[in-house]
């Protein structure tokens, strides 16, 4: 059974609530990223995003645009982090990982090598940002081949048609984007967030991830309480950016990551 | 050609963009596909273009350039528009659209600051607010533009992304408009982008084609051999283009800037040095780097200074139906002061390529050949450039 699947089933046994971790690949750097990663899964996540850095990230705001940059300084490529998962599961580090990027990077991989790479490396599901589902035929078709779940975005913008047609090609979860914008760390959730959720879950019983600006314990424990999974991502990469020179880098964004796993209803 | 029903020229094109945007663009072409139908949208249009554009502009015959390069060459003369290039006939339909469809905001990426100021006089026009990226690179080489934005009564946002040059603007518009969707309307200036912009900025500049094909029909009684145009995005080419890719005999090149030669890597010549790949949301030639990561681009002209272009462009390349090729920082400054001493006319450094490939190149044209050049835009931008590179050579 693919992990993200297994991760969810046993969630909804315990009627618990997932957290999902966005971090950007080899920020700061790759011997770093990893640490960080090693850390991840006792400080209470339960699936962890991986962004392949790309030069132009269009859809993220400047915390994680920064990361990007960050990354890309020592020229990380898609085999590098393909190679990052690969020592992940070497370390017997067990965690749902999703391959989180935009459409050039894979286009230029090779889409048909990309997902029998992320198949053999360990991925269990992938989200391109600049992917809509119209563009997807291909890809969907190969990763549900490989058994790679094809994880797509609803946004408040998301009109009820379309929202039938996504539901119909996502597996492992549904993404939901709690407002219009890029990503990055609002005081404010959306008020739409909850109705949003309701009107996803009409269409499909996958299991439903809210994010976009989530940043704060009260915001994960108010999220949580309306959909399957709670989706963190520049919150915790601004941590990272504030603690680049600390030696135990990995044990500082452990504790902070505790700090809003915790909150999780 | 039309796009198919997903936007695709061929295997170019598309709409590759984060799903927040994907309705909006789904209304936008809902919204041109019923207003180019209506009467009274395209009596708007054209009232506009007419009598606040200045157009149509002259087919002007270049004597002395016809003489010395011994070809007939006509230049269309774009650069007599008000704002001073071909951008403004996109503006004038996209900010009728904006006001069809009731959106409060408008804004725009720009790269030479043209399209910036085509899009702030059509929103001081019709009172809409209007912001304006441009990289800060650019907003150092091309100043007298931002002053014009701002005296326009926009405001221009400097982007300081990436390399800040117009790969950075469009990025930085593109998350303004994913985040303020419901009310903005983004103003593209090129025929690149996510469908419907690459068929809808190109229908709106082929008017400079259709002009051009009668004044010419007109004055010589037969097609022309050649039309020359330079390629930023795409759109004053295929602009003057589209209304000729039917008739055989005619041929076409496009101009690409060769920067600093090819072989430099310091160009944005992507029908020389790029693959295909997706950006800003459609599937085209790229300049990048073996890892898919999108090359930083040199020329000394801000407008053709990008990584991607159309996607009709480059279903036409691969056809085989248009030509393309590059030319030089240096052949193109060279151009730009022989078209200002042997006509009197201060070209856009942009549309100073175009001239440069005929100059360049008039051997190898043939001989006596009835050539239509697309004077995009006038130069007054561009003086201060010019005079820095000179007195660096000097
Ligand atoms: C005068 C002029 N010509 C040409 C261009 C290049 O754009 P395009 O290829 O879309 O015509 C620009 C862009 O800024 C311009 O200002």
């Amino acid at each position: 059974m693919n992990r993200i699947d297994k991760k969810f089933a046993e969630l909804r046994k315990t009627s618990g609530k997932g957290f999902v971790l966005y971090l950007t690949a080899g920020d700061p750097n790759m011997s770093d990223s990893f640490k960080i990663i090693s850390q991840v899964e006792k400080a209470g996540v339960d699936i962890l995003e991986l962004g392949i850095p790309f030069s132009d990230p269009l859809a993220d705001g400047p915390t994680i645009q920064r990361a990007s940059s960050r990354s890309l300084r020592r020229h990380t490529s898609v085999k590098d982090v393909l190679n990052l998962v690969k020592r992940i599961r070497k370390g017997k580090i067990d965690i749902p990982l999703v391959l989180f990027t935009y459409y050039n990077p894979v286009l230029n991989y090779g889409l048909k090598r990309f997902i029998s790479d992320c198949s053999g490396s360990g991925v269990d599901g992938v989200l391109i940002l600049d992917l809509p589902h119209e563009e997807a035929g291909e890809y969907i078709l190969l990763a549900s081949k490989n058994d790679i779940k094809t994880i797509f975005l609803i946004t408040p913008t998301t009109p009820e048609n379309r929202i039938k047609d996504i539901v119909k090609i996502s597996s492992g979860f549904i993404y939901c984007v709690s407002r219009t914008g890029v990503t990055g760390a609002r005081k404010d959730l959306s008020g739409d967030a909850p109705s949003m959720v309701k009107k996803i879950k009409k269409h499909t019983k996958l299991p439903v991830a809210v994010g976009f600006g989530i940043s704060t314990p009260g915001q994960v424990k108010e999220v949580s309480g309306y959909c399957d999974a709670v989706v963190v991502g520049s919150a915790a990469v601004k941590k990272i950016e504030d603690n680049i020179n600390s030696a135990n880098i990995g044990k500082v964004i452990k504790k902070y990551i505790a700090s809003l796993t915790k909150a999780l209803i | 050609m039309n796009p198919d029903k997903r936007g695709m020229f061929g295997k170019f094109g598309g709409k590759f963009v984060p799903e927040t945007l994907m309705n909006a663009l789904a209304e936008l072409e809902i919204c041109y596909r019923k207003c180019i139908k209506e009467k009274s949208f395209k009596d708007e249009l054209n009232y506009y273009l007419h009598e606040y554009a200045g157009r149509p502009t002259p087919l002007y015959y270049a004597e002395r350039l016809s003489r010395k390069l011994e070809h007939k060459i006509y230049l269309k003369r774009e650069d007599l528009l008000h704002t001073g290039a071909h951008k403004i006939n996109n503006t004038i339909g996209q900010i009728l659209l904006a006001r069809r469809m009731g959106k409060k905001r408008i804004i725009a990426e720009t790269g030479a600051g043209q399209h910036g100021v085509a899009t702030a006089t059509v929103s001081a026009m019709f009172g809409i607010k209007c912001e304006i990226y441009m990289g800060e690179e650019d907003i150092h080489r091309q100043n007298l533009n931002v002053f014009r934005m701002n005296l326009l009564g926009a405001n221009v946002i400097n982007v300081k992304s990436g390399s800040r040059t117009l790969k950075d603007a469009m990025n930085e518009a593109i998350r303004d408009w994913v985040t303020n969707v419901r009310h903005t309307h983004y103003i593209l200036g090129s025929v690149g982008g996510p469908h419907p912009y690459p068929m809808i900025v190109r229908d709106f500049q082929k008017i400079i084609g259709l002009e051009a094909k009668s004044q010419i029909l007109r004055k010589e009684g037969r097609l022309p051999d050649y039309l020359v145009a330079c390629v930023g995005g795409g759109s004053n080419s295929i602009g003057l283009f589209y209304n000729f890719l039917k008739d055989k005999k005619v041929k076409f090149i496009g101009v690409e800037a060769g920067g600093l030669g090819i072989r430099t890597g310091k160009h944005a010549a992507r029908f020389k040095g790029g693959r295909v790949g997706v950006l800003h949301g459609s599937k085209s030639y790229v300049l990048q780097d073996e890892n898919g990561q999108i090359s930083t681009t040199h020329s000394i002209s801000a407008g053709l200074d990008y990584a991607g272009v159309g996607p009709e462009h480059s279903y036409l390349f691969e056809k085989g139906r248009i030509q393309y090729d590059a030319v030089s920082d240096k052949d193109a400054v060279n151009a730009f002061t022989f078209l200002c001493k042997s006509e009197g006319i201060i070209p856009a450094l942009e549309s100073a390529h175009a001239v440069a490939y005929v100059m360049k190149n008039r051997k190898k044209l043939g001989r006596n050949k009835l050539i239509i050049i697309n004077l995009s835009g006038r130069g007054d931008k561009d003086v201060q450039v010019v005079g820095d590179y000179i007195s660096q050579l000097s």
